[in-house]
């Protein structure tokens, strides 16, 4: 599978977005924080990747938007999943199971 | 998708909010994290500069996050369009020169095709399918062309397997009267299946039932053209059901036609239509029953897939049957179809040659306004270099840069186009203006081809397009430090280097020059018509259409006559007064017949012909003709005397060459034999370049015609006003003749160089737009080379040059480019003269005098055009501009 780097990265990226909401909505910062924490610092989102992805994916009516106080009393625009978004998560990560499986057994193969 | 719509719609039309909302979320991620460093124990001025870095830039991210709204291109293209709206209104100058220049080229093109359309290809208006229409003519075997027979109308319609119907109309000429004033109309007695062969459906009430058209002698019923129930009848729809009197039979009306239906004679418009089961009452004299009577028009519907070359010969095939049927009707006769702008009959003729040439000329003009708009699009280009530079290195993309010129191009495009359809609808009825009046009701059908729009538009945008983007194309390739630091000045070596333009400027100077050498060559042949010698002198003369009413006969009918010319010779301003048949150098010049003449023996077994006329005494007198032996008909010719002739001098060489033709005899076919008593000089009958035919007159005692042309000759050259009184002896003779046209001669010989005069009006008119052109063309080269070249004229005067040497010096390279256009054009020139021939009238394609006009106004135009550039080149303050370095 030979897909050009920022394209494979974009669609990880919708998909971790897409997972980081899964608990809770978050704010932008947030979503950055909690994908570092479920990569384990893997990877590290640039709010340039992050917020055209955001917008895009409310666009496509796969997250809503609300404004709200945040943690500390700040207002802050939080992001929640949509069903369409949950749909979507799930199949996305369907597609990635099944890709990761039929990658390992093709390394693995004698 | 609804929402997506949605979405879009806010994004545009609430373009402010969302960017609010935007600036907002940035700037509250923005607070959030520096909060987050100040908690992290950062003093608070480095904690947000930390904020700003960990998001990569304010902007930046905005504008990533606008790249993936949507309509986002719509934005662009909208931004595009305020840009070069915004940019043309700064150069209004230069934008009204490329619509305008456009809009010539677009407007012409359209205007000639559309013509071309109406009058060639669909020249029935209303009628369904003209593609699929042949006409069915006969060639009798002196290779005349006529019409039809009623048996022969049978035959065919029973026997094609080609055409899926054939139906028959013929001309109707009669006085129409609803109780109150008569008036002389034009229909047409047609077949019962004519409507709907045609495809026509009456607007009010219905065609004919075929109870009507059933059996001759019945079916007393017409419908009205709209045209004329609207002008006679007030548009009173309570019309259907009266009775008007045609020729004095009553007839119901049962319908009225669409409007724009006149009819299937193309470029006439007839009034009204009666079945041809009228034919008794309406054309007594008729033999329907004969084969030698052609008094029927047919026209045939091909089927599916059939073409004209099957259908002719299967046309030839049934020709020969009926010829071994009835070989005394139709011996060597032969049937032949014609597609509708191929007809021999009708406008097509006369307009086909014009619009070729008109059609060869727009080509050119098109040509020409491209290649202009091309020209100037390449000057602004080069001027926005640095333009388009400083965008680049300001990381606009390729892309769009491309775009944004394209918007450009797209916007003069479309302002040519619209300036184009303004042009092309104004022009578009003036075809119908060239038509002089003729004692019969024209019809040039005209309406906008939007094909042809489609075309010329389509063309110029491509132009436009190709040539507007080049600049940010090429600007792309350039590298762009060299550009920006060159600042706009370019070395004297680039100056040179434009091959393209100066190709464009050849080119446009060539095709000026044929446009105008064709203009004068045209504009010659119309001046020759003056001076024209068509044997006879028409311009004092007034010619009135005469039609008896059916009630005279060969009896009355000369007695009226003779009373007619006694009256109106008396009248004090006529010097001379005559009846013929047939109107010289009109559409209708004369009859064709074949004859035999005693004492001669063909050369082959073809039969042999002349074209004849029937004229009273006194008609060579009234049209200063040279009787040059023998003597004038005379009033004691009548019915009961000898049959004479006079005959033109080919004649007399043809069939008694060596000898007198006078007291010789021949016979016309169904005719008796005459004597020939006179021979008259050869003149033009039919056309101007015609060659000189044998031609006969015969005496209006001896053969009676019911329609006639009163010729008055005006001692004081003065034809029209002669008109209220020759009306008025007319009226006194019988009122019903009040009904007659009258107009002046030269309106006839008008009508004989009507391709000429729209030749010559035309290409004037293009000729000059051309030269303008090419003028403007050659202006923006020079201009636009002068101003490059201001810092070596500033060297050249600190070296002591003088102004008059500047100017030399830029003019010669102006003018440079004419030196090669011109020869180029006068070839072209030859060349299109040589295709136009036929239409030129005394004067040859090479004509010197015509070239050599049109080279020197050529010539004239490009020195002004060179000239002012170059005048302002020499005013130049060689300190500014070497201070400029």
């Amino acid at each position: 599978m030979t897909l050009p780097r920022n394209e494979m990265l974009r669609g990880t990226l919708d998909l971790l977005i897409l997972k980081a909401l899964s608990l809770e909505p978050l704010h932008g910062v947030g979503i950055a924080r909690r994908i570092e924490q479920i990569t384990r610092a893997a990877f590290s989102v640039s709010f340039g990747s992050l917020f055209p992805s955001l917008h895009r994916m409310e666009e496509r009516n796969w997250l809503s938007a609300e404004w709200r106080a945040s943690e500390n009393g700040r207002r802050a625009k939080y992001y929640r999943l949509t069903a369409r978004g949950r749909q979507r998560l799930e199949a996305e990560a369907e597609d990635w199971h099944r890709m990761a499986r039929v990658m390992k057994d093709a390394l693995e193969s004698a | 998708m609804l929402r997506r719509v949605a979405r879009l719609c806010r994004n545009l039309v609430d373009r402010d909010a969302v960017e609010r909302a935007l600036d907002e979320e940035v700037a509250a991620t923005l607070d959030l994290l520096s909060e987050q460093h100040r908690e992290a124990g950062l003093a608070p001025g480095e904690a947000r500069r930390r904020a700003v870095l960990e998001l990569g830039g304010v902007e930046q991210v905005k504008g990533r996050v606008r790249d993936v709204r949507s309509g986002r291109l719509l934005e662009d293209v909208m931004h595009d369009v305020r840009y070069g709206t915004r940019l043309l209104r700064r150069a209004p100058g230069f934008a009204v020169v490329v619509a305008l220049t456009l809009a010539v080229g677009i407007g012409a093109t359209t205007t000639v095709f559309s013509w071309a359309r109406t009058t060639l290809l669909e020249p029935m208006p209303g009628v369904a399918r003209q593609n699929e229409i042949l006409l069915i003519a006969e060639r009798d075997r002196t290779g005349h062309l006529g019409t039809n027979s009623y048996p022969d109308y049978l035959a065919y319609r029973e026997t094609t397997h080609a055409f899926s119907d054939v139906a028959a109309s013929g001309f109707l000429r009669v006085i129409l009267s609803d109780g109150q004033s008569p008036e002389r109309v034009f229909g047409a007695i047609v077949s019962g299946n004519y409507f709907s062969f045609l495809g026509v459906h009456p607007a009010l009430g219905r065609s004919f039932l075929p109870e009507e058209t059933a059996a001759f002698g019945t079916g007393a019923v017409v419908v009205l053209s709209d045209g004329l129930w609207r002008r006679r009848f007030n548009a009173d729809p309570a019309v259907l059901g009266r009775s008007v009197t045609l020729d004095g039979h009553p007839c119901r009306v049962i319908g009225v036609a669409p409007p724009g239906f006149v009819g299937d004679f193309p470029g006439v418009a007839f009034s009204f239509w009666v079945p041809i089961t009228m034919q008794p009452q309406l054309l007594p004299d008729v033999e329907r029953q004969s084969r030698s009577d052609h008094w029927l028009s047919l026209r045939g519907r091909l089927r599916p897939g059939v073409t004209l070359e099957q259908a002719q010969a299967e046309f030839l095939e049934i020709g020969r049957r009926i010829e071994r049927e009835d070989p005394a009707g139709n011996e060597g006769r032969r049937p032949v179809l014609f597609s509708l702008w191929q007809s021999p009959m009708g406008s097509a003729p006369v307009l086909r040659p014009v619009l070729a040439v008109l059609a060869a000329v727009v080509g050119l003009v098109l040509l020409l306004a491209c290649a202009n708009v091309a020209n100037l699009l390449m000057v602004r280009g080069l001027g926005r270099a640095h333009e388009i530079s400083l965008r680049l290195s300001l990381g606009a993309s390729r892309g769009r840069l491309v775009r944004q010129f394209a918007t450009e191009s797209l916007l003069l495009g479309l302002m040519g186009g619209a300036g184009g359809l303004a042009l092309a609808r104004a022009m578009v009825g003036t075809l119908s203006g060239f038509i002089p009046p003729m004692g019969l009701p024209i019809h040039v059908p005209v309406g906008l081809d939007w094909s042809a729009l489609a075309f010329a538009g389509a063309i110029t945008l491509v132009t436009v397009l190709a040539i507007g983007i080049v600049p940010a194309l090429t600007g792309v390739r350039t590298d762009l430090a060299g550009r920006l630091n060159a600042g706009g000045f370019r070395t004297t070596a680039a100056a040179g280097r434009a091959p393209l333009r100066q190709g464009l400027v050849v080119a446009q100077v060539a095709l000026s020059m044929m446009l105008l050498a064709g203009a004068a060559l045209f504009l010659r042949s119309v001046l020759n018509a003056d001076s024209l010698r068509p044997g006879f002198d028409g311009r004092p003369v007034l010619v009135a259409s005469l039609n008896l009413p059916k009630s005279y006969n060969q009896v009355s009918g000369p007695a009226l006559y003779q009373h007619l010319l006694e009256r109106v010779r008396s009248l004090p301003a006529v010097r001379a007064a005559s009846l013929a048949h047939a109107v010289a150098l009109s559409p209708f010049g004369g009859g064709g017949t074949t004859l035999t003449v005693d004492g001669y023996q063909p050369p082959t077994k073809d039969a042999y012909g002349a074209w004849f006329n029937i004229v009273s005494p006194d008609y060579f007198r009234t049209l200063s003709m040279t009787l040059l032996e023998g003597r004038d008909l005379a009033e004691r010719d009548t019915a009961d005397a000898p049959l004479v002739a006079i005959v033109n001098q080919a004649m007399a060489e043809r069939y008694w060459n060596g000898r007198s033709a006078i007291g010789g005899n021949f016979t016309p076919s169904n005719r008796r034999r005459v004597l020939v008593v006179g021979i008259v000089k050869n003149s033009k009958n039919f056309s101007i370049n015609e060659d000189t035919e044998p031609y006969f007159y015969l005496s209006y005692r001896q053969h009676f015609e019911a329609e006639m042309h009163l010729h008055v000759q005006a001692t004081n050259g003065d034809p029209v006003a002669l008109a209220p009184l020759v009306r008025s002896a007319m009226a006194a003779v019988d009122p019903e003749l009040a009904v007659s046209e009258t107009a002046p001669m030269a309106d006839f010989l008008r009508f004989a160089f009507f391709a000429q005069r729209v030749g010559s009006t035309l290409l004037c008119l293009f000729g000059v737009m051309a030269l303008l052109l090419a003028g403007m063309g050659l202006y923006g080269v020079v201009s636009h080379n002068a101003s490059r070249r201001k810092r070596e004229m500033g060297v050249r005067f600190a070296f002591g040059a003088t102004a008059a040497d500047v100017r030399r010096l830029i003019i010669v390279q102006g003018l440079r480019l004419l030196v090669v256009g011109l020869p180029v054009g006068v070839l072209g020139s030859i060349g299109l003269g040589m295709a136009a021939r036929s239409q030129l009238y005394g004067v040859s394609p090479t004509d010197p005098i015509s070239l050599g006009a049109a080279g020197l106004a050529l010539a004239a135009v490009l020195v002004v055009a060179a000239g002012i550039p170059a005048w302002r080149a020499a005013q130049v303050d060689p300190v500014t501009i070497l201070r400029q370095e």
